[in-house]
């Protein structure tokens, strides 16, 4: 039984990451070779993913996280209940 | 700082451990920020957003079983803290199935009639300022699980049991979220070569 372009639209994620069969892997690879469109779409949804990591890369955290993080940790150390002292 | 061994971080914040706690808090805190960055879009509210995680993990880390991973124990109250700071706002309903990226993922056919050559040529799109502002924008118009999904497998590489942990979702969920979220934006970024 042959994978349709709707089949292979749908599972292109699970291809990439290894979660088909070995047979479904086949039926996959067999559809993308006798269908041009989906083999250029394959390799445009390949392609993509690295794109979008890098144009959507965020600006780094401000230094006030860091302020936030250590004045936090202060706190804590502060507010925390003294080690019971040891009884020889 | 060398690589954290994080099974044993985790037993410690599970038995009370300050010093673990401390180093938890160093480790983690970034990467709470960049989720709650990219869920609000707003630097204020996301530190601030952290800093209520940070309380809530601290405040409640008798209940930290030590099973999770301690980045997905902070990132998932973190999460949850910028979505309830979303509703407050009104901004958008984020549990709605009907948002964007249900309705308007593109098909199969129409995706494979119009993609064009743009990704053979990724130092056009990375040096365009205008196409990656439009791609950002694209992207907070998916609900914010997706944009967290993405955020968290994409751009922080945790695997999607990790993020199935963080957002309460199944590992299938978050590789069909994921999928949706590359596919809408591929949409995006082809409308926005069509018009050039």
């Amino acid at each position: 039984m042959h994978l349709s372009c709707q089949e292979i639209f749908d599972f292109l994620i699970d291809y990439q990451e290894g979660k088909l069969s070995w047979w479904q892997r086949m039926k996959f690879r067999l559809h993308l070779w006798m269908c041009p469109p989906c083999a250029r779409y394959l390799k445009a949804y390949s392609a993509s993913s690295e794109i979008f990591r890098q144009a959507l890369e965020q600006d780094p955290p401000p230094e006030s996280l860091m302020e936030l993080t250590e004045n936090f940790l202060r706190k804590q150390r502060r507010d925390a209940p003294p080690e019971p002292t040891r009884k020889d | 700082m060398g690589t954290p061994d994080i099974k044993r971080l985790a037993r410690l914040l599970r038995d009370g451990d300050e010093p673990a706690f401390e180093e938890f808090v160093r480790l983690f805190s970034t990467p709470a920020y960049r989720l709650a960055q990219r869920v609000l879009r707003n630097q204020d509210d996301a530190l601030e957003v952290v800093q209520e995680a940070l309380v809530a993990a601290y405040e409640g880390r008798a209940r930290f079983s030590g099973t999770s991973h301690p980045r997905s124990w902070l990132l998932s109250i973190t999460y949850n803290r910028a979505v309830d700071r979303l509703k407050e706002r009104n901004r958008f309903d984020p549990y709605d199935e009907t948002a964007s990226d249900h309705r308007e993922a593109p098909t199969r056919a129409v995706m494979v009639r119009h993609i064009t050559d743009w990704w053979h040529n990724p130092e056009q799109i990375l040096s365009d300022q205008q196409l990656r502002a439009q791609l950002d924008t694209a992207l907070g118009n998916l609900p914010p699980v997706s944009q967290a999904v993405f955020e968290l497998r994409e751009m922080q590489g945790m695997t999607s049991r990790e993020v199935s942990e963080t957002l309460n979702l199944s590992e299938a969920a978050v590789r069909v979220r994921l999928h949706r979220v590359r596919q809408f934006l591929m949409g995006a970024l082809q409308d926005a070569f069509d018009r050039k």
